[in-house]
């Protein structure tokens, strides 16, 4: 009976504790936010302007919890592209507008001082509404605000606030009003460190054996 | 964390008599997080080496003999567990960067069971594309209650039935259905040197109401021979396997991403032997196809 005991647990020990060893690896795991930059503009000048105040950290912590990663240890956070969108406008008929997306610190509040992010040109209000745009996009810019996303989210070192302007001209000049809604979408990728179990994942599948 | 602590603490209780697969292990958070990154055809090249052993995976363990009685009632009661081995060819695929990213590129990723770093691809004025990495999973496993019935005629019939609950709305219940046939081929021949049967078996797996439904079949020819308590036994067959993955990416929340996965498996080559004790069976074999696989079981019968 023991003999027959000890030859029917073999087996047993045989099959059952590879499929429970587990093994802990630490893997990235990658998680797109959106942070939305609404601009409203009105005017009845043949120039225009805007600025927002915006904090990308909100929407990282919301997007790492939504994908229920807490616990993290986020090391690294990127800026993927800047696409924008022309959500409302009323403006004249055939309005070509230019301008530039600039980027700067929290407290500045001079346009002029702050960072191209993205170039405007000669686009046809009309034309492009609720149609996503990708504008070209100046290094300079997106820089500024990898560094800023690195301090605030990756390095705790800073707020993660920043300024954003939109300025530029339309033609023709004068135009007969001008009225629109343009939201910038700014999509990071954060890349997230995390300890999981895999089931027979070691370097060797048959560990547990 | 809540999420894939209750995977895991399901994967315990279902330890023996029920089942592990791709979702107690990588298909936490974390794989959700990832596999939600993609919105197109990387999300199948992200996926297709999981799908494939899977595949390769729910067509296993289906016989440990191949001799099956003219006549007489049996019913043999098992617990099998099936393992298949990560090809190094299925840890990486070519991916694309989607959506807005300027300009496209195509590069080798890590699939859901490669390299855990993730690749970073360079664009326009400073930009990055990052393409998740994988988990660095070796092998997939997979296990499943299975009663054979005999005999009429030669013939008996196999099921695999398993119905979880998990508790958690994210996972949803695991719902597991499988029916097989196999006939006698040997019992048309006088003194035939070896049991010969012939078989054919469906098995369905779902997770969540949508999440995965997976399909699979197998058919194949059964040879064996026995000596003593020892049985020898191998087969040939060909296997099919699909799996649907539906989700949400991260991106485009209201958009649902519907996948439809062939796994890559056809032709398949089984050995193995099964240890009869009394009414307790043993049995291990080694399959080689596109994956080689390593299953075993044990079970009593009647």
């Amino acid at each position: 009976m023991r003999k027959f005991i000890r030859t029917g647990l073999f087996p047993l020990a045989l099959i059952f504790p590879f499929m429970s060893e587990d093994c802990e690896k630490t893997v990235e795991v990658t998680v797109p936010v959106a942070t939305d930059i609404p601009f409203q503009i009105n005017s009845t000048n043949a120039v225009y302007s805007d600025v927002e105040t915006v904090n990308f950290a909100a929407d990282v912590e919301k997007a790492i919890a939504d994908a229920g990663l807490d616990d993290e240890t986020i090391i690294d956070i990127r800026i993927e592209s800047v696409v924008y969108k022309i959500t409302q406008n009323t403006s004249g008929p055939n309005t070509l507008l230019s301008g530039a997306l600039r980027v700067g610190p929290e407290n500045l509040s001079n346009p002029a001082a702050a960072t191209s992010l993205a170039q405007l040109v000669n686009v046809n209000l009309n034309a492009v509404v609720d149609q996503e745009q990708s504008p070209g996009l100046n290094p300079n810019g997106v820089t500024f605000l990898n560094d800023q996303l690195r301090n605030a989210i990756v390095l705790g070192t800073g707020s993660g606030a920043f300024k954003a302007f939109i300025d530029g001209q339309v033609a023709p000049s004068p135009p007969p009003n001008l009225a629109f809604r343009l939201t910038a979408e700014v999509n990071l990728t954060v890349v997230v460190l995390q300890k999981v179990e895999v089931p027979s994942g070691c370097d060797n599948p048959l560990a547990g054996l | 964390m809540k999420f894939f602590r209750n995977a895991f603490r399901f994967k315990k209780v279902a330890l023996g008599f029920g089942l592990i697969c791709l979702l107690s292990a990588p298909a936490n958070a974390q794989f959700r997080a990832n596999l939600e990154r993609y919105t197109g055809d990387n999300a199948a090249g992200y996926l297709q080496p999981l799908t494939t052993a899977l595949g390769i995976n729910f067509n296993r363990s289906w016989y440990h003999t191949a001799h099956v009685p003219r006549h007489g009632f049996y019913l043999h009661l098992r617990a099998n567990a099936m393992m298949t081995f990560i090809a190094d060819d299925d840890r990486a695929y070519q991916a694309t960067t989607e959506d807005s990213f300027s300009p496209t590129q195509t590069v080798a990723a890590p699939t859901v069971v490669g390299d855990v770093k993730s690749v970073r691809v360079n664009g326009n004025a400073g930009t990055t594309y990052l393409f998740p990495g994988g988990f660095d999973i070796q092998s997939v496993l997979f296990a499943a209650p299975q009663l054979t019935i005999g005999a009429i005629a030669g013939t008996e019939a196999t099921f695999r039935y398993l119905a979880l609950e998990i508790g958690n709305a994210e996972i949803g219940d695991v719902n597991l259905f499988g029916a097989g046939l196999r006939h006698s081929v040997s019992q048309y021949f006088d003194q035939f040197p070896v049991a010969l049967a012939a078989g054919v078996f469906y098995q369905r797996f779902k997770l969540g109401e949508d999440f995965i439904d997976a399909t699979a079949m197998h058919y194949g020819v059964q040879a064996s021979k026995s000596f003593s308590v020892l049985t020898l036994y191998g087969g040939l067959g060909y296997d099919t396997a699909n799996i649907k993955v539906e989700y949400e990416p991260s991106a485009t929340p209201n958009e649902r991403i519907k996948l439809d996965l062939d796994a890559e498996n056809g032709v398949r080559a089984t050995l193995g032997v099964n240890l009869k004790l009394a009414i307790l069976h043993l049995n291990a074999d080694y399959s080689i196809g596109a994956q080689s696989a390593f299953s075993a079981g044990i079970g009593l019968g009647f």
